[in-house]
């Protein structure tokens, strides 16, 4: 009888206890895998990001914190972060009108000798060059910074996000993305380290001589540089996401019938629990595919914040620059209004190859997410 | 700026210049030149609000002064240099107009040399 009794509560304290250790057990592991995820990501963030993103209280693996993201605040915080950074193109604005006011003084007074005038001109715009300078220089470094940093992101984000989307049971998928992602790593650091810079700073160059000698014209030049550049680009981005999204497609199918598969077998050969075992598996698939869209949103939504800041920069001086021109146009100082163009296309170079990459990684996260999501 | 009484002085001194005899040309000059600095006198009490504002434009932030002062410079200079050159070519010497423009133009590139070494400095930091 004792020995019935001790089998009895002894089984009994197995069915009780052994689901809640199970449980618990489960639970600290997802704590410990959400904790590490969150770490990896998080250092490789550069500081200003960072914080932006613990402000807006979005963690990699929080979907919460995604979802519930307030757009209006949001779109608050832009804008206030593009006043903020308007201020400094406008004084350089302020500084480019006062030397077109002098200019036309200059006019003005001598209306006689056209030698003098020329050589006052070409001082003038000498001094617009050396105001904006410091502009320029201070925006070809966010963008090689900003650059940089997505780099430094994905090499760090990628494998994070591979492994989560393996997780989840779309091994193929993943090696696609990793794949493809990481030639747009190589491709982002060659650019940064030896098409960027170099590109955007002889372009400049060139504009900055041209204005010492009116005779010397590079505004076309400089304007076929520039579409040039955009339908390079545009061509790039069209195979890429082409490819990717065929690439995905196929890898998808592997893995839905790699899914179907372990579950046909685990329902059809376990004997008694085989149906529980496939559910469980359907259960982790759903659990991991939770992470997978919490992790994929917040890579996201980093890639897109440090390409903000840049980009921000680099609109606040175009549009500048642009009212400069137009005021510069109004006067009838076409050299710096040809200084001025110039200078708007080099940006516009800047720009376009700063959206490219971020958009590469950006369409190349949500093309992997929205085919997995596609069913299976 | 009074600009009606600028006018009428204007026109008082060329309906003078007329009424002096046509072999005094001398005098004629004289006259011209002084109503001409008395008109600029006049109108650069005005021109100094304007320059005020271009100055508080520039001045924002953290700019060099520099800049500023040495295009004003080169602005007053070639002011001068025009009107030199063009009361020596109203008497008729050309050539000591042409000077004055040549010597204007040398004092222009004095005044501009920190501003070309800040621009070939631009260039450096651009190329290197």
């Amino acid at each position: 009888m004792k020995n019935i009794l001790t089998v009895i509560i002894t089984f009994l304290m197995v069915i009780v206890f052994c689901p809640h250790v199970y449980a618990e057990m489960n639970n600290r592991q997802l704590d410990d895998l959400k904790y590490k995820i969150e770490e990896r990501i998080s250092s490789a963030l550069d500081d200003d990001t960072e914080s932006e993103l613990r402000d807006a209280g979005i963690t990699p693996t929080d979907i919460d914190s995604l979802t519930g993201l307030d757009q209006r605040s949001f779109f608050a915080s832009l804008w206030d972060k593009f006043t903020e950074m308007l201020t400094k193109p406008l004084v350089m604005l302020g500084r480019i009108l006062a030397v077109s006011l002098i200019y036309s003084a200059m006019n003005m007074l001598c209306t006689e000798n056209s030698e003098l005038t020329d050589v006052f001109g070409t001082l003038c715009v000498i001094c617009v060059v050396t105001v904006m300078a410091e502009s320029l220089s201070d925006s070809f470094e966010r963008l090689q910074n900003s650059v940089n940093s997505i780099n430094t992101f994905m090499i760090s984000y990628i494998p994070i996000f591979s492994a989560v989307t393996t997780a989840g049971g779309h091994a193929a998928t993943a090696g696609v993305y990793s794949a493809s992602t990481l030639l747009v790593c190589e491709a982002a650091e060659l650019i940064s380290s030896k098409l960027l810079i170099p590109l955007l700073s002889t372009i400049t160059a060139l504009a900055v001589v041209s204005v010492t000698d009116p005779k010397l014209k590079i505004s076309g030049f400089t304007d076929a540089l520039r579409k040039l550049t955009t339908w390079l680009l545009s061509t790039v981005m069209l195979v890429f996401v082409g490819l990717l999204t065929i690439q995905g497609v196929t890898g998808k199918a592997a893995d839905d019938l790699v899914s179907r598969t372990l579950r046909f077998t685990a329902s059809s050969f376990i004997p008694v629990i085989g149906s529980s075992v496939s559910d469980a598996f359907l259960a982790v698939k759903s659990g991991a595919g939770v992470i997978k869209a919490a992790v994929g949103g917040f890579g996201m939504i980093a890639v897109f914040l440090i390409a903000l800041r840049p980009f921000m920069l680099i609109i606040s001086m175009k549009l500048t620059i642009w009212a400069g021109r137009i005021a510069n146009e109004l006067l009838g100082i076409q050299r710096t209004a040809e200084f001025l163009k110039n200078i708007n296309s080099v940006l516009s170079i800047g720009l376009s190859i700063l959206i490219a990459i971020t958009a590469a990684f950006l369409i190349a996260t949500a093309a992997l997410m929205a085919v997995m999501t596609g069913g299976g | 700026m009074d600009i009606i009484g600028i006018c009428a002085f204007a026109l008082t001194a060329v309906f003078v210049c007329k009424s002096v005899e046509s072999d005094a040309r001398e005098i004629k000059l004289l006259l011209v030149t002084v109503a001409a600095v008395i008109i600029f006198v006049k109108a650069a009490g005005s021109l100094g609000s304007i320059f005020a504002e271009i100055r508080s434009l520039f001045y924002e932030g953290d700019a060099d002064p520099q800049y500023v002062r040495i295009l004003l410079k080169a602005l007053g200079i070639c002011y001068l240099t025009d009107f030199a050159s063009g009361i020596c070519r109203d008497s008729g010497e050309n050539t000591l107009a042409s000077q004055t423009l040549m010597a204007g133009k040398t004092a222009l590139l004095i005044t501009s040399l920190p501003m070309l070494e800040a621009l070939i400095g631009v260039i450096k930091t651009l190329l290197v």
